[in-house]
């Protein structure tokens, strides 16, 4: 389609984060059969093709999956950044580094 | 425990060619404004914005050890367009000049406490050097020189005839370029979607400066 995930995010109304959760499996597609057919329009797929019913059978089978939302240490080691862009120009203390962890650990 | 970080010394015009060299493998060189998001998404990179990370942290965005997400306020990434984009640049920049380097220490890193102690054994000095090279990066990036120059030429007769009109008016030339200068860099940072500090710092840089009207 041409478009960022903001991009088509903003166009269709919908969230970003949620909508990067779908994407890397972290939060469970939409349930609903209205739901799923929303999204569906916003992919521009045609209702009753190919793609359309393939698109709802894998949200339901999606759907049914119990997915991981809290990372181990292991899981969270790789994504840990060592660098920041920091808007008052200090850095950060360990507190908050700790802190920071944890968020990125739920996200 | 891993290894202590050793920043590589960089020159400005080694960062500039490295800035063009990547928007030229985008095929971006004559696109603007820098179409950042769709640039970090080719990479593979996914934007992941987080809430409160401004706010609480006082940080405007980072890229996962992996290089697989860049993550960003939410805030700022909905109301702040312009330090947006330039977060995106800002972290393109530690991608492309320092993805490496970070890989080979981050790969030893199996926990929270390892993930510490290396983070501390960046002292503030090479940090600020890891940051200015990122920022110096994202910088040509958003407005490569060749596109700069081109619009200052573009706009600098106009704003050449405001300030003639105005010393006709019988304003002080003083109180007319100040002024005049900074409409120049607004017209510019709209055209290029940065801020007007990005414009001040790359115009400066280029030797453009309020002497020339």
């Amino acid at each position: 389609m041409g478009l960022t995930l903001r991009g088509f995010c903003r166009q269709n109304g919908l969230d970003v984060g949620n909508m990067s959760k779908i994407e890397r499996g972290l939060l469970d597609p939409p349930k609903t059969r209205a739901a799923q057919d929303r999204l569906a329009q916003a992919l521009r797929l045609q209702e009753a093709t190919e793609e359309w019913r393939e698109f709802l059978e894998l949200a339901a089978i999606s759907a049914g999956r119990i997915p991981e939302s809290v990372m181990n240490d292991e899981e969270l080691a790789p994504k840990l950044p060592l660098l920041f862009r920091a808007v008052n120009g200090q850095p950060l203390t360990e507190k908050k580094l700790r802190e920071l962890a944890e968020l990125m650990r739920r996200s | 425990m891993p290894e202590p970080i050793e920043v590589p010394w960089l020159e400005e015009g080694q960062i500039q060619a490295r800035a063009e060299a990547f928007l030229a493998e985008q095929q971006c060189l004559d696109v603007f404004p820098v179409p950042v998001e769709l640039i970090v998404e080719r990479q593979g990179i996914d934007i992941f914005p987080l809430a409160g990370l401004r706010q609480n942290y006082d940080i405007d965005g980072f890229t996962s050890a992996d290089r697989k997400m860049i993550y960003v306020d939410e805030w700022s990434s909905k109301w702040l367009e312009n330090r947006y984009r330039f977060t995106l640049a800002h972290e393109l920049g530690h991608v492309i000049l320092h993805g490496d380097l970070l890989d080979s220490h981050s790969s030893s890193v199996k926990s929270l406490e390892q993930w510490l102690h290396l983070r501390q054994s960046i002292d503030e000095a090479s940090w600020r050097r890891f940051e200015w090279q990122a920022n110096y990066f994202a910088g040509h990036l958003l407005v490569p020189s060749k596109a700069l120059g081109q619009q200052y030429s573009r706009v600098l007769p106009g704003t050449r005839q405001r300030v003639e009109e105005a010393l006709r008016q019988g304003f002080r030339k003083s109180a007319v370029i100040g002024p005049a200068w900074d409409s120049l860099v607004e017209e510019i940072a709209s055209y290029f979607q940065v801020s007007e500090p990005v414009v001040r710092i790359r115009l400066a840089k280029e030797e453009f400066s309020p002497a020339s009207l």
